[in-house]
């Protein structure tokens, strides 16, 4: 069972018991929602600092509107958006502030645990590269998209209703996600690269 | 197909068409060409290491303290709005009660204004020369009381 899917099992118990105003169901939505806001922030702003404010006003709205929530959509769809407009409203407010903290902030963000094994350490850099292409190399709606439906393994149909467009726009976007994605692993195939200068 | 079709192929292909299968053009290629196999073993594994890397990722701050955190703001901005609606319809009740009041002095016989007004299980005594306004929100522990001069004693 995915992430997603875990959530959204416990939120079906635990949404209306916390609506009817029991007691501790609602901590306890908020603290399954936690970890699953922070990683969805994170890839939205693309820095673990920012995505831990995120992930706290997202909490502190759904403490206050979780009334607002009329289940006539998914739960973790509707705290998907909650995640985002809020993610868009610091952005917004942070403007500039982001662009000069990015670089001090980096360093502390892609963070791999290194391994002791050196195949393992090779392949823990190349992650930790691909986690800096994926925050911050991707457009925004490119790595919303790719990490919905490659990484969460949500299908496009899905991917599109929580980002609110057409199926066929995610498509596209998805697809110069992978390109932009694999390249640069495919540039460490050379047999493959002289096979297409050829 | 070539290397080249396949390695185009591999760019915008889904993870689950990235092994060798006979049903698909990028499959069978993927099942004859060890390179081209081995490039897509390696997308496949970092990818996979790029979910995991990000499922890891958890919040630094402690749980518990966030989520007090959460419900003390919560309750804030909830008190705050609360009084906001409550000078909205001070400022309402003001503004109708003055647009209501004569422009010009009443001439002839007034009656003397109630003594006083009755809300909610209280009364309130209107002090001599004013008027009471007295506003009941939808929130049962707010009551607001609004004396103003009154203007028919002049």
């Amino acid at each position: 069972m995915s992430e997603t899917s875990s959530l959204e099992a416990a939120a079906a118990d635990l949404v209306p018991r916390a609506k009817r105003g029991e007691a501790g169901a609602l901590e306890a939505l908020l603290r399954d929602c936690r970890p699953t806001v922070f990683r969805w922030a994170l890839v939205h702003t693309g820095e673990a600092a920012d995505a831990e404010d995120v992930t706290q006003d997202v909490l502190v709205r759904l403490h206050g509107s979780l009334r607002r929530f009329s289940g006539r959509s998914r739960f973790t769809t509707w705290l998907y958006q909650v995640t985002r407009n809020e993610a868009s409203n610091l952005r917004r407010s942070v403007g500039r502030r982001l662009h000069l903290a990015a670089a001090v902030i980096r360093e502390a963000d892609v963070d791999p645990v290194t391994p002791h094994d050196p195949t393992d350490q090779l392949h823990a850099a190349r992650v930790a590269e691909l986690a800096e292409r994926l925050l911050h190399g991707l457009p925004r709606r490119q790595r919303e998209v790719f990490h919905l439906a490659d990484l969460e393994g949500c299908s496009l149909a899905e991917v599109a209703e929580r980002l609110g467009m057409q199926p066929v726009t995610a498509r596209v976007h998805l697809f110069h996600a992978r390109r932009a994605i694999r390249a640069g692993i495919l540039e460490r195939w050379p047999e493959l690269a002289a096979e297409e200068a050829r | 197909m070539n290397c080249s079709s396949a390695r185009r192929l591999m760019l915008e292909a889904d993870p689950s068409e990235l092994t060798p299968r006979p049903d698909t053009d990028l499959g069978a290629h993927l099942a004859t060409c060890a390179a081209c196999r081995g490039a897509a073993a390696e997308i496949l594994s970092l990818e996979t290491g790029l979910a995991d890397w990000l499922a890891a990722k958890a919040p630094r701050a402690d749980g518990s303290a966030a989520i007090a955190r959460a419900a003390t703001t919560a309750r804030r901005r909830r008190a705050v709005r609360r009084a906001g609606g409550t000078l909205a319809l001070a400022a309402a009740a003001v503004l109708a009660t003055i647009l209501a009041l004569p422009s010009r002095p009443v001439s002839g016989p007034l009656r003397p204004p109630p003594p006083a007004v009755a809300a909610r299980g209280f009364t309130i005594t209107t002090p001599p020369g004013r008027e009471v306004v007295v506003l009941q929100p939808k929130d049962p522990d707010i009551v607001v009381v609004w004396f103003l001069p009154s203007r028919r004693s002049s």
